[in-house]
């Protein structure tokens, strides 16, 4: 069996092939399909023109965030700062712009390391079960039996506060989450027949796990990680609000609204634009996954 | 009795065993020298003599397990050490829990009770105002996180409008009405996200639950619309009701950290990130402790309820995942 036909030699690649065009097929389906759905249009087009102000605005406009500006102090709204301007007379649109790209970079790629991380170790657990599994899984527990912030606040304790630390907080908050995604769904999947069909063609665990039952465990994936990164932002925000990702002069959402927080009275302005910012982000983020999970669940669209 | 000791032997201790060597590693772990931090920088260089003999008071020359054993020794004894600012690190707690739990009290009231309500009403008069002010209601909290809609509020209510103060807390025992009017808004700020949740949760299952045989046999044999949701249908209703509201405790519990910056609230979490911020390590780890130890407790309580709920999962043992 091991020595295999050039027939199933040629196969195979083509068949990978085939699965990976359905797969992007299947993914602008299912985006044309979000894009119906009125709350979906309006989830995509306000992260769309999020994304432009973090990453394109900045680029047009050639303010420079941490230059004090010849405005006056915590200036109210006017032609030259559209957000009005901070307690050092710097432009907040400026600011703003920059400290949500650096809020989105650092915490989308916080996300992306965790769940990375997390699903390795869900694989792991779930495909070699046993004293494995159970260990793997004891850990999982017991970071999930801490509050996450205060997690996040020993470990940026221990690594100094900055953005850095942050990220590395809102990775492990997100570890135990898609570790146990992850893990049920190669339990649920490594029982099926085509596993047993692989095994027998003499295909490798690995690549058995990783071609063949993973694609299986990724639809759960879709619904949660919006909410991951939801929870994160509103974590990555609320850790930087505290002053926990300081790292003076440059920006992040967070920061703003916590230099605004001792001018609430006299400039409000100050820290309504990250606030209303986060409020949009948060909110298409959660209407995109409630659109995710109606589509994959019809008893529930049907309920609603 | 035998699932609450199953329970504490197989959760609630091993967890807290390894929180507490957790947050008594992660502090060892810290990059600098911990003779300097307990002396403060100020103080600049000190002789080798001098600097032998604070380690040696400090404990730093025993090997790690012993300075563990130590410190746990003195944290069952409620004696967490002093911190640098001189003051015993038991004084800081108990100086900051009352504001905590005020403020935790009065969101947990507010939020639980405005829940069920909200939730309920929505469930009864389903496609009505009322359904569309809850889901309203629920749009805005689970959309917008606590701190944010706390500092909405500020700036609507105490700004806008000058109707609350912006700051501060009074103890309810000096002058009630003021210490209730300070209350007010960070308590709808964390209460606030805590109804929307349980408001959906009990319309979702009071809505399930009236599809039921036997409230259609309630319905049939006569009872009144208010005695059928009241005596048959509110009870099973609330299950997973109680659930959420677990969840939500804990919820509470790591809001009031960051809500209580918001409002410059002076509990726990205000001492914590005050700790945090000035490199306090003694109070970091009782802060960091206490709040594991109360997350902790908190979640097994929750789940006693939810046993005495009900008796399905006491006959069929524990429930393996949650």
């Amino acid at each position: 069996m091991s020595s295999a036909t050039p027939a199933g030699q040629v196969e195979a690649p083509q068949l990978g092939d085939v699965e990976r065009y359905r797969f992007l097929r299947s993914a602008w389906t299912e985006f044309r399909a979000i894009m119906r759905e009125p709350r979906g249009a309006l989830a995509v087009s306000v992260l769309l023109l999020l994304l432009f102000f973090a990453f394109i605005f900045p680029l047009l406009d050639p303010t420079d965030p941490n230059r004090p500006g010849d405005g006056p102090k915590n200036g109210d709204i006017s032609w030259d700062n559209p957000m009005g301007t901070d307690h050092l007379s710097r432009d907040l649109l400026a600011r703003n712009s920059i400290g949500l790209g650096r809020t989105i970079k650092h915490g989308f790629a916080a996300v992306l390391v965790g769940w990375l991380v997390g699903i390795v170790i869900g694989y792991t657990a779930g495909w070699k079960g046993g004293a494995t599994d159970t260990l793997i899984m004891r850990g999982v527990d017991v970071l999930l039996a801490f509050p996450g912030i205060i997690f996040a606040i020993l470990l940026i304790t221990i690594l100094g506060s900055g953005i850095f630390s942050v990220a590395v907080a809102i990775a492990f908050f997100n570890i135990p989450g898609s570790a146990r995604l992850a893990r049920a769904g190669v339990l649920r999947e490594r029982e099926r027949d085509y596993v047993l069909a692989g095994r027998c063609l003499g295909l490798s665990g690995a690549r058995i796990l990783l071609r063949h039952v993973a694609p299986n465990t990724f639809g759960a994936f879709t619904v949660q990680v919006p909410l991951a990164i939801v929870a994160s932002v509103l974590i990555m925000a609320a850790l930087n609000f505290l002053g926990l990702g300081a790292e003076l002069p440059d920006p992040t959402l967070g920061a703003i609204m916590q230099e605004g927080r001792p001018f609430m009275r006299d400039a409000p302005h100050f820290v309504i634009g990250p606030v209303v910012i986060l409020a949009l982000m948060l909110t298409s983020l959660n209407f995109l996954s409630d659109v995710l999970t109606e589509r994959l669940d019809p008893v529930r669209r049907r309920r609603v | 009795m035998a699932y609450v000791l199953r329970r504490l032997i197989t959760q609630l201790i091993p967890v807290l065993f390894v929180a507490s060597i957790l947050i008594f590693v992660s502090v060892r772990l810290i990059p600098g020298d911990p003779v300097a931090a307990a002396i403060g920088d100020a103080m600049g260089g000190v002789d080798a003599e001098t600097y032998d003999r604070l380690r040696e008071e400090l404990g730093l020359t025993r090997p790690i397990y012993e300075q563990y054993w130590i410190w746990i020794g003195d944290v069952l004894t409620l004696d967490f050490g002093d911190s640098l600012t001189g003051l015993p690190v038991t004084e800081i707690l108990w100086n900051a829990i009352p504001a905590s739990v005020e403020l935790a009290g009065v969101a947990i009231i507010l939020g639980f009770t405005l829940g069920l309500l909200l939730g309920i009403a929505a469930a009864v008069n389903r496609g009505g105002p009322l359904d569309w002010f809850a889901a309203g209601w629920t749009g805005w909290n689970i959309g917008v996180p606590s701190f944010i809609a706390g500092l909405v509020y500020l700036i609507v209510f105490a700004v806008w409008f000058d109707l609350f103060p912006v700051s501060g807390r009074v103890p309810l025992t000096e002058d009630p009405i003021e210490a209730l009017k300070h209350l007010a808004l960070p308590g709808l700020a964390l209460g606030g996200i805590v109804a929307a949740n349980i408001s959906r949760f009990t319309r979702q299952s009071l809505l399930d639950t009236m599809t039921e045989d036997y409230i259609r046999t309630a319905r049939a044999k006569g009872l009144t619309s208010t005695a059928v949701i009241a005596r048959h249908a509110l009870r099973p209703s609330m299950i997973p009701v109680v659930t959420i509201m677990g969840l939500e405790l804990a919820s509470i519990l790591s809001g009031t950290l960051v809500i209580e910056t918001v409002f410059t609230w002076p509990g726990l979490g205000r001492a914590l990130i005050n700790a945090v911020n000035n490199r306090d390590y003694t109070v970091i780890q009782a802060t960091t402790l206490l709040l594991v130890f109360v997350f902790v407790v908190v979640n097994l309580l929750v789940d006693l309820a939810y046993v005495g709920l009900d008796p399905r999962i006491r006959i069929g043992g524990g429930s393996e995942s949650r």
